[in-house]
């Protein structure tokens, strides 16, 4: 019994600290982390506001209204959905128009959206390659062809020798859903 | 009996009594505030979900929203292009007029020109390249050694970064 009164001390520090470590200290680490959590969702919550404002607010301006109006414009430079027979029908115009034949190309439709702005829908990718010999001539006329095209078409590499065999490739865009 | 608790160090052992029982109601404590916070949590993650079902049914349908996500990508479009025709004739005006460019490559993601190019003797070649480590606009990324050719030409090249005082 003696014993045991003289070890008591000892057995209840092993106790405090017992319990500090093995009860008290994951439940303070859960707490934390559900904590964090709980911001997390909270600020997701309030972005989700905002971006129902947003649509509100969008609903409701004369300047979009108008923009909806004359939607039709606004479909030639960055449409809806790919309408590849009309982005194909530019490069007929743009080959005519500098004496070129054009040969066809594969349009590539990237599934990964490309966000520009992280508040409005993205946009999606046609790349394709474009084949032309060109000369000192019909170079700049050809590449400013591309570059003031109504349907928005970005030229992200370029091969031009100096035999005049040119190889662009390009990337057109259309409004993604999601 | 009375021997037992007689026997006991109470000053001693009192404290260490206390802070277990303060251990035990602090743990009681958060125990009871992890319960609300985790109840909480799935009220929220249910209230997030049934808004996201609603908005993302709403952003898609909107026109309004539609619209001005078309107006908003076609400026930041317009804003990230380079033109090529401005890149190409900037370029030609940069560069001497005894260099003979044999293959140009523009790369817009990397900002960055890859040429193969010729030059008649070796002054030109150092002059060249004097001359392009001294631009502002221009920074030489790599270079391949200058060969003299069996047509007398000296055949090189290098690949430049677009810095952006080059669209000024």
């Amino acid at each position: 019994m003696n014993i045991i009164i003289k070890l008591l001390p000892i057995i209840l520090i092993i106790v405090i600290f017992y319990l500090l470590i093995y009860n008290l200290y994951p439940q303070y680490k859960e707490l934390i982390n559900l904590t964090k959590k709980l911001n997390e969702l909270q600020n997701k919550e309030k972005e989700i506001n905002a971006l129902e404002k947003l649509i509100q607010s969008l609903s409701q301006n004369p300047n979009i209204q108008q923009l909806i109006t004359n939607k039709e414009t606004l479909n030639l430079w960055l449409p809806q959905k790919p309408e590849i027979e009309v982005l194909l029908a530019y490069l007929v115009g743009i080959y005519q128009i500098n004496n070129l034949t054009f040969k066809g190309t594969d349009f590539k439709l990237i599934e990964e959206p490309k966000i520009y702005n992280s508040t409005v829908l993205p946009v999606k990718i046609i790349s394709y390659n474009l084949e032309a010999k060109l000369n000192n001539t019909n170079l700049i006329s050809f590449i400013e062809a591309l570059e003031k095209n109504t349907r928005l078409m970005v030229i992200k590499k370029a091969d031009i020798d100096s035999k005049g065999e040119a190889r662009f490739e390009v990337e057109s865009y259309y409004l993604s859903e999601k | 009996m009375e021997n037992w608790r007689n026997l006991i160090p109470w000053g001693l052992v009192a404290p260490f009594l206390i802070i277990i029982l303060i251990e035990y109601g602090l743990s009681f404590g958060i125990n009871f505030y992890n319960q609300r916070l985790n109840q909480q949590i799935s009220e929220l993650e249910a209230k997030i979900k049934q808004k996201e079902e609603t908005t993302k049914g709403g952003l898609e349908t909107n026109e309004a929203f539609k619209v001005f996500s078309q107006v908003v990508n076609i400026v930041e479009i317009l804003k990230n292009r380079k033109s090529l025709s401005f890149i190409i004739n900037k370029f030609n005006q940069l560069m001497p007029k005894f260099l003979m460019i044999k293959e140009f490559h523009y790369d817009a993601d990397r900002q960055e020109i890859k040429i193969t190019a010729m030059v008649s003797n070796w002054q030109d070649y150092l002059r060249f390249h004097k001359y392009v480590s001294s631009l502002q606009v221009l920074e030489i990324k790599e270079m391949t050694s200058p060969k003299l050719e069996e047509n007398n030409l000296i055949n090189f090249s290098m690949v430049f970064l677009l810095k952006p005082g080059f669209y000024q």
